[in-house]
């Protein structure tokens, strides 16, 4: 009894030590792995709605809610404003977002129909400066292997798509510089910006209408 | 010539005053400083691909299958590969050059004069090598944005690399007379109208969900120039045979 007790004591003390110095690696989640592991399921299920024989609508409110989920849209949102965003008035920030949102959901919504019959693999994922990128490999049938790159960033603790770079060109930073364009040719006016997404959402919807 | 250079003053964009760092940072970023006349070059250029190249190269993409189509980018893809071999050279590729001259050799030869690509499944795939890329490499900046007629994007280095290219291409300088002329033309046209098919969506697409498509354009061009030279720049593979004992610095590659 007096040899037993130490040794389970011993062997206790053992236990909780190995505990003790394996849980930090345990809880701490690896944020290399949580991208890859996020635009692994983001990406099938985005593949599945191109697939599935719904309806445009549901499709739509499918991709919107798939979106909203997996894209820090408010930072996307934001960045692609870029300087603008600090001198836009309130008023504008809330009606530039809300129409923002709404055309992210079209744009991905009209590249859903090419995806059909793709077939997207996960190479590898990298800590950068601006995120993890994930890099994927899409087969579109009769079309070239494309190199296709997703940048995450944990939100809330909650990884979050906030670019893709699709051959090297990244979608936020176009989008950045187009709508800039548009800023710099109505001499710095925000509202000839938002006046122009809400033609194009109006566009987008009377399309979908339609 | 006065009257050019007062032209060529006029096309400048009135930079942003100093007291507003921001929008100079942005001026300096874009650097488009002939935009307003970059802008003209757009306009027209596009009405002539909507009114003429665009609905030529939709009649072309509906005759001539998709897998022909393919067939003819790579036969053209193979012409253009003594100017990328000589660029690997140029750029101290060599892993790259070797990929150059092994796919010329065995797709102008098993390939049927590059009408299949059978080096690509060897593992020799293509990559883009040109004199804008080698003089990129060789540390001289992209220079200002120019919109040139019919070519399109571009900028000093650019044009200059294009130029060069244009030169330093053997078919450019085998034979003579009318009928090579003819046969260089036809090189030419059928590239612009093979290229301008396989991009009837992606360039539909950009014009849909762009709002300003010269802004975007611009941007799509400066990032995908800037990527495949960073791509140049990263090929690191060494030249040692996977069986010979390799240099420290290439294993860690």
């Amino acid at each position: 009894m007096t040899i037993m007790a130490p040794r389970r004591h011993l062997l206790a003390l053992f236990t909780a030590g190995v505990l003790v110095l394996t849980a930090p690696l345990v809880a701490r989640a690896d944020p290399t792995s949580d991208a890859k592991a996020m635009i692994l399921s983001t990406g099938s299920a985005l593949l599945k709605v191109a697939e599935s024989n719904g309806s445009a609508s549901d499709k739509q409110s499918q991709l919107q809610q798939l979106i909203y989920t997996n894209v820090d849209v408010d930072a996307v949102g934001r960045f692609v404003l870029g300087r603008y965003w600090r001198i836009a008035t309130p008023k504008q920030q809330q009606d530039y977002m809300n129409t923002f949102r709404q055309l992210l959901v079209y744009a991905v919504t009209a590249q859903a129909s090419s995806f059909q019959g793709a077939q997207f693999r996960v190479a590898s994922a990298d800590q950068r400066d601006l995120g993890v990128v994930v890099d994927t490999l899409v087969n579109i049938p009769g079309k070239p292997e494309a190199h296709v790159q997703w940048v995450v960033a944990p939100i809330n603790g909650r990884p979050m798509i906030i670019d893709i770079l699709a051959e090297g060109t990244s979608l936020r930073l176009t989008q950045r510089n187009d709508y800039a364009g548009v800023i710099s040719q109505h001499s710095g006016d925000i509202d000839a910006l938002i006046d122009a997404m809400h033609k194009q959402l109006a566009r987008f919807q009377s399309q979908t209408a339609g | 010539m006065a009257a050019g250079l007062a032209l060529a003053l006029a096309a400048c964009a009135t930079p942003p005053p100093a007291s507003d760092p921001d929008a100079l940072a942005a001026y300096k970023a874009t650097n488009d400083p002939l935009e307003p006349m970059n802008r003209k070059l757009y306009a027209i250029n596009d009405t002539i691909d909507t009114y003429a190249v665009k609905p030529v190269a939709k009649g072309y993409a509906a005759v001539v299958p998709s897998t022909v189509r393919t067939h003819i980018g790579n036969v053209l893809s193979n012409l253009n590969l003594p100017v990328v071999f000589l660029n690997d050279i140029l750029e101290a590729k060599s892993r790259r050059a070797g990929d150059s001259l092994v796919r010329f050799v065995l797709n102008s030869t098993i390939g049927l004069g590059g009408i299949f690509d059978p080096a690509g499944s060897l593992g020799y795939k293509p990559h883009e090598a040109d004199f804008g890329i080698t003089f990129a490499i060789w540390g001289i900046g992209e220079g200002p944005y120019l919109y040139l007629p019919v070519l399109g994007p571009s900028g000093p280095r650019d044009a200059a690399g294009f130029g060069v290219g244009v030169i330093s291409d053997p078919f450019f300088w085998v034979g003579q007379g009318a009928i090579v002329t003819a046969l260089g033309w036809t090189r030419y046209s059928v590239n612009l109208l093979n290229t301008r098919a396989s991009l009837l969506k992606p360039i539909d697409e950009v014009k849909r969900m762009a709002l300003d498509p010269y802004a975007t354009f611009r941007s799509l061009y400066r990032q995908h120039r800037e990527s495949v030279i960073q791509d140049a720049r990263d090929d690191h593979r060494a030249t040692v045979p996977d069986w010979f004992t390799q240099p420290p610095d290439a294993q860690q590659q």
